[in-house]
Formats: C-alpha cells, structure tokens, sequence
C-alpha cells in the first residue's frame, strides 16, 4: 500500500496547498479510510474477490459494473504510468542526467516490468514484502528525522501564505496516492479466515498509510524547504533527504524510491491483467482479453497496459496524470461508498463523511482541471463517453 | 532530566536562531519606468528601485511574513505576501507587461487559487511576480544552471551551452516557464540562446561558472531576432 504514491506526491501538494499539505494528505486520508471500510465489508458481504467491479455484478448491475470496470482500468493504466514517471526522474536526477536519461530509464522500466510479468514474475509477494518494509523504514526515518528539526517556518517557506482551504485542492489531486489498499480486495478469496479478518486488516492498513503519509509530508517538508519541495516536485524525497545525510542520503532515497516504485509498477501491473482477464471473462471486456500465455499470465492485457502506460510516462505531464487518475479514483470510491451504505450493515455516517469529502475535492478538481489543465479532463470525459456509448457496441462485436 | 532538556534545547535550536535570509531583486517587466517595491514585516517597512531589465543588489530579511508592494511612478500595480525562511537564498522575478495596475477578475482569482504553482491565467501577460531558490553549494560542488523565458509575448526559446567539451541544451521553454537545473563542473565557456527551432541564434556570450554557484539565465526581452538575456548567480 505505501508503493511510489508518495515520491511523487509531495511536491504537487506543496505547490497546491503550502503549509497546509500534510492536511490534504490527512483530508483524502479519512475518505480513503473509510473507503478501504466500505470495501472490506461489501468484500466481507458478497465473499469474492473483484473489487468494485464484482460488487455491482452481484447487485444485477452489470452494464454499470462494465463501464465502472473499463474506467478502473484506465485509472490502473495511469497510476502505473505515475509510477514509471517516478522511477524514470528519481534514478535519472542521482546520476544528474537529463530528459533523455529520464525517458530512456523510463521506457526501460515500463517495457522491462512488462516483460518480466509476461514470464510470470508478476507477483513475487516475498520479494515485495522486503521491497515495501524496506521503503515504508527509510521513508519513516526521513520523516521522523525531518520532525526532530521541526521549524514551522519551513513548511511555507518561499511560498505565498494560504489558506487552510487550499488542503482541499491538494487532497483532491494527489487522491491518487492513496489507490493501493483496494489491490488487496482482488485477493479476497486467498486471505485466511478473511470473514473475520479482512476489515481490521483493510481499515488498519489504510490507517497506517496515511500517518506515514502525513509524517513524511511534514518531516520531508521540514529538510527540503517548502520552496524547493516545489521547485524539484519529482524528486522532492530525494532533496528531503540530500539536504538531512548529504550524498548517503540521495544514495539511500534513490535506491528506495527505484525498489518502491519498480514494485508499484510490477505488483499494479500484474493486479490490473488479472482484473482484465476476469471482466473478459465475464464478457465485459472483448473476448480477445480473455487469453493466458504458457506461463498462465493474461499477456494481451497487461502488454496493452504496460505500453500504454509507458507511453503516457514519456509524454505526459505529471500534474495532468496526477489529477486524471485522482478523478478516476474519486469516481470509484465514490461508488463503493455509495453501494456500502445502501447494500451494507455498517456505520452509515461513516460513508456519508466520505462521500461529502468525495463530493467536495471531485467538485474541486473538475473544476481545477476545467479551469487550468482542460486536456486531461477533455481525454477524460471522451473517454468516459466512449465507455459509456462505445462499450455495448464493441461488446456486441468482439464478444 | 537534565540530559533531556539539553536534547530538546539542541533540536529547538535551529528555530530560535535568525539566521537573516537574501532576497535578490530581478525586474525584467516589460515597463519603461522604475519599479519600487516596498516590503514590510508587520509594521517595518523598506523599499527597493529597480531600473528596467536589471537585477537589484540583494537585501538580508530576517524570517517572516512579509508584505509587498509594487508600485511605478506612483501608481500602485500589485501587492502579494510571501513567507521567507531561516538563512534561505531567494530571487524575486517581476516580469510581464507592468503598465497597469493588476486587477483579478473574480475567475482570475479562482484560476491562481486552483493553479496553485502552475497557474495559468488568461491575463497572463499582465505583471507577476515568482520567487526562486538561489541558494549556493559549497565550491567543491558542480554548478547548477537553469533557464527561465520571462519575455513577454515570445514564443518558445531554448539554450545551449558549451563549456569547451560538449553542449549542455535547456529544451525549448513556453513563456513564464523555468527549466529544471543542470550540474556542471566549473568552465569557462559560452552561451547560445534562439527561439524554438531556429537556425539563427537570438543572443549569444561568454560565461565563467565558478563552482557550486547557482546561476539562472533569463531570456528577458524579445526584439527584432534578438533576446534580452539577464543573469541571475549566486555563490559562497
């Protein structure tokens, strides 16, 4: 769940909302906590991995399932593109290379990791075990270390004053951060006694991320400077951590954010080719999805993905991918939260508080977009069409 | 106990110490006329001059809030707050066309909140106003350079530079855009600036880098093919 969210999150919320970020990590935190509830218990509910998608199938909604599933993926496709991003200027900045290096490392992860899921190497859980409690230490102790020289000044410095109103902007674009917890509801069916266990696991999980979130924001933030967190908003860690352990540090972060990130891209690209296969299985995605090569892996979809997401990698702006793949997450947890307090016996007003902080950062960052970035929601909402009104259509034809 | 005390007094060092910060001035608005811009910290306040397409001698503020207050001849233009640090190095850029006073539009207003560092507004070409880090490494350490095109009304510009061994190329940069920095190792070299894909370069000269210095270049001003380029450095 703490996979490469952060390496790039850090410095757009400065940007966004100044001193105020560690509260938009704390404000899309809540709704991704309670979102990660609402999960667990319809997961509990209908006993079945699938995530959203499974979800409105069992509630009779399959055209909505189909259509939610296809955005999902979008979303997937992005979110693994964020990552390569990630992995391309983090390693590139630690050898002072350029736009080049950065899009040749670029393109190296993502067609690498593609290929290594092709031979099956998706899900190396041990691997990612080590990978991921070996990233969540040194982010801690970053964070922790940035919090022991704790100058409220730093949080804003270099930076216009803002407002406590400027976290809602920040919460709403880097919601995106905060997608990996619903990963673990596609492995429902493998958890032990997951009836039981599932929710603490799920809730706790979400809980744990977004401390770690709002530690290292505050911490980071403290070593880089609010300015230069912004300034060098790809590499904002690795400035974090430069300035608090010199060379030894940029050394540290950058092997940390390459390992965290390159398991983000792997583990999310192997989870969204599973996820294709079961919609084409349940004849919500053209039947050619529907393929597993020798090695029991369902190629088609993941080399569309991969591809797909290298290439927005190379091309894309960070804030535009950022904030497409945040909306595409707000809609999904949405919906969950949605489908949880009517098909669910939970605390209702829990879901009622997320889908208001839901309802209100969606309202900011459509407006954001519309405003200062049209392109992305422009492709967004073509897309969306295309889903809605192209999808029966190719259904029919490819089926 | 007394061992903790000693701690946290150590940990709450850095905050007590005030430790001035330095504000450099860069005024490459398009504007025939000086700029003064007054700046206060609660109640005490100073101003500066600064003559068209100059950089301003720096001046050392002690960390707070501060105010701003851009005026010419008279008139005042715009105000804005910044927060400045605890021995920090900032430049303070003013460019775009200072003619008038800035008035927002409601939407120009909610276009800066939502845009956040990145704003892209529709009078984009009136005044503004960006601050930079301009801090200095130590000298053992490379240089860094970075490029900012702040000529109003230009197209894309992009530069070149060559240290004697090899090219070091900035992409070409919209208006109000600054590139990330590039490391280089100090020489004695030139620069080459041009628009987006031209043949013909639009300003060209020689460059000394010192070690760990910090150097902006700005393409300031746009004429027939030629470039106003002004540098920003700073150095330990």
């Amino acid at each position: 769940m703490v996979g490469g969210g952060i390496y790039i999150a850090l410095g757009v919320v400065v940007s966004l909302s100044g001193k105020w970020a560690s509260l938009s990590f704390l404000i899309a935190g809540i709704a991704a906590a309670i979102t990660a509830y609402s999960y667990a218990k319809l997961s509990n509910k209908y006993q079945s991995s699938g995530g959203a998608f499974k979800f409105l199938e069992e509630m009779q909604h399959e055209s909505l399932a189909g259509s939610l599933s296809w955005l999902l993926i979008i979303g997937y496709t992005l979110t693994i593109a964020l990552y390569i991003f990630a992995f391309g200027h983090y390693v590139a900045f630690a050898f002072d290379g350029g736009d080049m290096l950065t899009r040749i490392l670029a393109i190296g992860v993502g067609i690498g990791l593609t290929g290594l899921n092709l031979l099956g190497l998706g899900k190396m859980t041990a691997v990612e075990v080590v990978i991921v409690s070996a990233n969540l230490t040194i982010l801690l102790i970053l964070g922790v270390f940035g919090l022991t020289r704790w100058d409220s000044l730093e949080l804003s410095t270099g930076l216009e004053p803002k407002t406590p109103a400027y976290a809602l902007i920040g919460a709403a674009v880097i919601f995106v951060s905060y997608e990996g917890f619903q990963l673990l509801t596609y492995e429902y069916e493998k958890i032990k006694n997951a009836s039981k266990s599932f929710v603490p696991i799920l809730v706790s999980a979400a809980i744990f991320v977004v401390t770690t979130y709002i530690v290292v924001a505050l911490g980071a933030t403290m070593l880089a400077g609010a300015l230069k967190a912004v300034e060098q908003k790809q590499v904002a860690l690795t400035i974090a951590a430069q300035n608090a352990w010199g060379i030894t540090g940029l050394v540290i972060l950058t092997i940390a954010a390459g390992f965290a990130t390159a398991a983000a891209i792997n583990s999310t690209l192997f989870s969204t080719g599973e996820l294709t296969f079961k919609i084409a299985r349940d004849k919500e995605l053209p039947g050619w999805f529907e393929h597993r090569n020798a090695k029991d892996v369902p190629s088609r979809g993941i080399v569309l993905i991969g591809l797909l997401a290298t290439l927005l990698a190379v091309t894309g702006g960070l804030s535009s991918i950022v904030e497409a793949a945040s909306l595409i997450f707000l809609i999904t947890f949405g919906v969950v939260n949605w489908l949880a307090l009517k098909n669910t016996h939970t605390i209702k007003w829990l879901q009622w508080v997320a889908l208001v902080i839901i309802g209100i950062i969606g309202i900011v960052l459509v407006v954001r977009l519309a405003l200062v970035n049209p392109i992305p929601l422009l492709v967004l909402l073509i897309m969306s069409i295309l889903v809605l009104l192209a999808r029966p259509f190719l259904l029919d034809r490819y089926r | 106990m007394r061992v903790l005390t000693l701690l946290l007094f150590l940990f709450a060092l850095p905050a007590w110490c005030q430790a001035d910060s330095q504000l450099h001035w860069v005024n490459v608005t398009e504007n025939p006329n000086p700029l003064k811009v007054t700046y206060c910290k609660k109640q005490q306040c100073d101003h500066v001059q600064m003559q068209p397409q100059t950089v301003h001698k720096p001046v050392l503020l002690d960390a707070g809030r501060y105010k701003f207050t851009v005026e010419s001849q008279g008139q005042e233009l715009d105000s804005f707050e910044y927060i400045v640090g605890r021995d920090k190095y900032y430049a303070l850029l003013f460019f775009g066309l200072a003619a008038q006073s800035v008035k927002k539009s409601f939407l120009s207003q909610v276009m800066d909140a939502l845009g956040g560092n990145e704003m892209i507004s529709k009078a984009r070409f009136q005044m503004r106003h960006r601050m930079i880090d301009l801090e200095p490494h130590s000298p053992d350490q490379p240089a860094s350079i970075r490029f900012a095109n702040l000529a109003a009304g230009s197209s894309a510009i992009q530069m070149d530079i060559d240290n004697g061994m090899k090219y070091k190329k900035f992409s070409a940069l919209p208006y109000m855009k600054i590139s990330d920095s590039k490391k280089m190792q100090p020489f004695t070299g030139s620069y080459k600036i041009r628009f987006d894909n031209a043949v013909t370069e639009c300003a060209a000269g020689k460059i000394q880098v010192k070690g760990g210095e910090n150097i902006l270049f700005i393409a300031s001003s746009i004429s027939i093919n030629t470039c106003g380029v002004l540098t920003v450095r700073n150095s330990r």
